[in-house]
């Protein structure tokens, strides 16, 4: 709910409290009508009542479901009878403004008053008239005669009354002694429903008085006019006449008529500011005992609309949440009710489907773990497989890499990614592969095998490449390709060695056996037959030829044998600095040799024997190579990682590239004396010590490095020493 | 000039006038400051004198406007009580009503306590028919118990129009304290 509706009780209470103080009454409160209470009252309780609620929906952090309907439906009903209710006080208001101002009109005043005037001047005249003709009565002496006769002659007073009655036109005359006594009565109907009645107080005060008065008696809707006269004897009240008008009836209608109608005129026109303030009061005492009424009842009506709605709500939250236990038991009979029913249907209907779901889950799930730990068994037997492999979709993209794939071709991991494109990054950085690939990708069978070489960093490679296209079998529903590639190098170089070894195995048996009686035959021959061969010399060239080749051929043998017998290495820690002085020593004739004793002792984990062996041959190399200009050779020591490096430049005039490729091969030689087995077996050599003999340079320098394994207590020296 | 005895009746007038009148019109007239009282406790019987402080002028134009004037009163006697409430000892409740004739321009004085009805053609006499309270016999004296002290409160209601006694009537009818006075006899 927004804050604007919640505040709207709020603001409606503020708007009644103006309201309430506008209409506060003024002056003492015993002065205000009751009314005007009654209306602030209910005003204020309205007010507090809005002001609660509104505090209460201030505070509510979440409004409760169908509580913002509800609130709506109030507002809106309660709200659409302010605005009539509202406009009809107005208008009402008005139209009673103009009403009063008309009925209160001078003219109607002025009629009124002329009205009373006349009813009272008719009740005056008729008594004023009573008064005078009873009073000049009973002055007449003749008639003060016959009731103070002694006999009272009452033929004659009757005849006087009579007389009386007639000429005056009066109800009735009666003629009462000074005890009281009826002594004479004459009334217009006959004396047959006469009645002897006793002194009114105001007879008993006229004849006390002696003065003639009158009062208005009233019986049922008529109206008598009754006046009374003391006769005076000789000054003394003796008697008292009473005389009786009747009122005419239309006459006395009329003239009360005129007599209420001035009293309520008046007591309307006195109160006339009363009265529109008591008609203002009552029309807001009726707007509010309606605005309460019809606000009960839109409470009630829109709690028993939003009940069903609030359920929903609830439940549909209860659903949003995951629980799907809900059901809504009340279902009025009309269109919430077949929501509410259609919403339990739907209920128990996703209840179902969330289980089978769940079940289905499950299923899932542990089809996923087992696929998952199938999957990180594979990952991690491709992890830990020296071999690389990489496995392709039928468009080429690679789906999966291993570790050693990248090792094995000196990739970089940012290119070789699963996802990229094999078929250009082999293009670019294996073409051979690409070939390979290629080659299974348009051949028929399935499987591809060939051996690759792939020289890098100037050294020949052997790959044994297998290649297996995957075809859609069963589930699996995935084509591609497999390639699996194995560095074969070591291998290739090994079996090459072997056969090297039974070649000069047999070679020095074969030929070694015959050379040595061939030298003796032929030094022999130099010693015996020098003296009696002419030209000697030529002789000697001869024999000396016969000596020089087969010493020659010795040494070929010696060295095949070198090949053939070369002994396993008996490592142990060797200082490196003893072998750099050790070739100081043995080189010392030539100035053009410089070597580094290092500072460090670095020890290496060789054969002394062996290693000394390569670094002569390396070192006769240098010099072979600088012997026509005396170019500096130079030798020094350092430490690499976990290798100890010998390396060794001269500025000769180095290796061309035709035979760089096959500069470690044996019987490869560019000297016309050269075994090619010197490199051959210190590149064995430097193998079979777990180190490596390189070509770092061709020329300028031409620089060849032999790495040995350095000490393991050395290596962490040297590394705390790189970084202090 | 003659005097009037009237009666008229009906149901708006009887019930349902008295009724709008006394919710929604306020008869203004009392003043409870000035209004005289006085208690006299030297013979056997209490007496007092009461002349209530009111809006002559407004009552007047009502009795010339031809409206019944009543006067309730309402006289009350209790026991001071120190820790409980006061001890109701007498109660007295009477009216005066003037009743205006405009034809015959006399006003008709009726008291509940005499039943003896009157009139008068005096404005003046009526007024003071209503108003003054002279030598009013509250309580015989043998009835009060000596050494103790007795509050004595006077009411007045004025009402206009119509009166019946109504059970709405007994609801919303008002009175208004216009004296009191504590009698300490010895």
């Amino acid at each position: 709910m927004t804050i604007w509706i919640r505040s709207l009780p709020i603001v409606f209470a503020a708007l009644l409290c103006g309201l309430t103080i506008w209409l506060w009454p003024e002056g003492r409160i015993q002065d205000v009508p009751r009314l005007a209470w009654i209306n602030m009252s209910l005003l204020i309780v309205i007010s507090i009542s809005l002001s609660i609620y509104g505090i209460y929906l201030l505070r509510q952090i979440s409004a409760p479901p169908g509580s913002r309907l509800r609130a709506k439906l109030v507002l809106g009903l309660v709200g659409m009878l302010l605005i009539p209710a509202g406009t009809l006080q107005l208008a009402a208001n008005q139209m009673v403004e103009k009403g009063m101002n008309t009925w209160f009109d001078m003219r109607v005043d002025t009629l009124l008053d002329r009205a009373l005037n006349l009813a009272q001047g008719f009740y005056s005249r008729i008594d004023q008239d009573l008064q005078r003709n009873l009073q000049q009565y009973s002055q007449d002496d003749l008639l003060i005669a016959d009731i103070a006769g002694l006999p009272i002659s009452y033929r004659d007073l009757n005849h006087k009354l009579n007389t009386i009655i007639h000429h005056e036109g009066w109800h009735s005359l009666q003629v009462y002694d000074r005890n009281e006594r009826l002594i004479a009565a004459l009334q217009l109907e006959g004396l047959a429903n006469m009645k002897a009645e006793t002194w009114s107080e105001q007879a008993r005060l006229s004849f006390a008085l002696g003065k003639v008065s009158s009062e208005l008696v009233r019986h049922g809707q008529e109206e008598e006019v009754i006046a009374y006269a003391p006769i005076f004897i000789q000054n003394h009240t003796v008697a008292l006449i009473k005389a009786t008008v009747t009122l005419p009836h239309d006459l006395i209608q009329h003239a009360r008529a005129v007599e209420s109608d001035y009293r309520t005129y008046r007591t309307l026109e006195r109160d006339r500011q009363s009265i529109r303030k008591t008609f203002t009061q009552s029309m807001l005492l009726i707007t509010l005992i309606v605005v309460i009424a019809v606000g009960l009842v839109a409470i009630v009506f829109s709690r028993r609309l939003t009940r069903p709605i609030g359920q929903l709500a609830r439940a549909l939250e209860q659903v949003t949440q995951g629980d799907f236990n809900v059901h809504i038991p009340q279902a009025p009979d009309d269109d919430l009710g077949v929501l509410v029913k259609s919403f339990n249907r739907m209920a128990l209907r996703m209840k179902q489907n969330i289980e089978a779901l769940e079940h289905v889950q499950h299923d899932l799930t542990q089809a996923l773990n087992s696929s998952r730990q199938r999957q990180y068994v594979l990952e991690t037997l491709l992890g830990n497989l020296q071999s690389g492999v990489i496995l392709m979709n039928h468009q080429s993209e690679i789906r999966l890499i291993n570790q050693s794939f990248r090792k094995l071709f000196s990739l970089s991991e940012k290119d070789w990614l699963a996802g990229k494109d094999f078929t250009n990054l082999a293009l670019h950085h294996l073409p051979m592969i690409a070939d390979f690939y290629s080659e299974l990708h348009h051949q028929q069978p399935h499987r591809l095998q060939r051996e690759l070489e792939w020289i890098n960093k100037g050294k020949t490679h052997h790959i044994l490449a297998r290649g297996e296209r995957l075809e859609t079998s069963g589930s699996a529903g995935f084509t591609g390709y497999l390639l699996l590639f194995d560095d074969v190098t070591a291998l290739a170089d090994a079996q090459k060695h072997r056969a090297w070894a039974e070649v000069a195995q047999r070679l020095a048996h074969e030929i070694k056996n015959p050379l040595t009686p061939i030298k003796l035959a032929a030094e022999r021959l130099q010693r015996r037959f020098r003296q009696q061969v002419e030209p000697a010399d030529i002789f000697d060239r001869c024999t000396g030829a016969i000596i020089t080749q087969t010493e020659r051929l010795q040494r070929l043998i010696s060295d095949f044998s070198t090949l053939a017998r070369l002994p396993e290495p008996h490592c142990k820690p060797t200082l490196c600095n003893t072998l750099l002085e050790e070739m100081r020593d043995l080189y010392s004739a030539y100035p053009r040799v410089h070597i580094e004793t290092n500072v460090t002792s670095f020890q290496a984990n060789c054969d002394a024997d062996q290693i000394r062996q390569v670094l002569i041959n390396l070192m006769e190399n240098a010099l072979a190579a600088t012997a026509e200009h005396h170019e500096s050779i130079h030798f020094h020591l350092k430490h690499e990682g976990q290798f100890i490096a010998f390396h060794i430049e001269d500025l000769g005039k180095g290796i061309p590239d035709i035979h760089q490729a096959h500069l470690f091969d044996a019987y490869y030689s560019t000297k016309a004396e050269g075994s090619g087995l010197g490199l051959s077996i210190a590149k064995r050599i430097a193998d079979e010590h777990a180190g490596d003999l390189l070509l770092i340079s061709p020329q300028n320098p031409t620089h060849f490095c032999l790495y040995l394994p350095a000490q393991s207590e050395q290596t962490k020296l040297f590394e705390e020493a790189e970084k202090t | 000039m003659f005097s009037t005895n009237i009666s008229l009746s009906s149901p708006i007038q009887t019930y349902i006038a008295p009724l709008m009148i006394s919710l929604f019109i306020s008869f203004p007239c009392l003043a409870e400051e000035n209004s005289q009282f006085h208690l006299d406790a030297t013979q056997n019987i209490v007496y007092c004198d009461i002349t209530p402080s009111f809006n002559q002028k407004d009552v007047i134009q009502r009795l010339n406007d031809g409206t019944e004037v009543f006067f309730y009163w309402h006289i009350e006697v209790e026991s001071i009580q120190n820790y409980w409430l006061n001890q109701q000892v007498a109660d007295i409740h009477f009216n005066r009503q003037v009743l205006p004739d405009l034809l015959t321009q006399q006003w008709q004085l009726h008291d509940s306590l005499t039943d003896i009805p009157s009139h008068t053609h005096s404005l003046s006499q009526a007024l003071a028919f209503l108003s003054q309270i002279k030598h009013f016999p509250i309580i015989d004296k043998s009835l009060l118990s000596p050494h103790t002290a007795y509050l004595i409160t006077v009411s007045l209601n004025i009402e206009q129009g119509k009166q019946n006694h109504t059970w709405w009537n007994a609801i919303l009818h008002t009175e208004h304290t216009i004296a009191s006075s504590i009698l300490n006899l010895p």
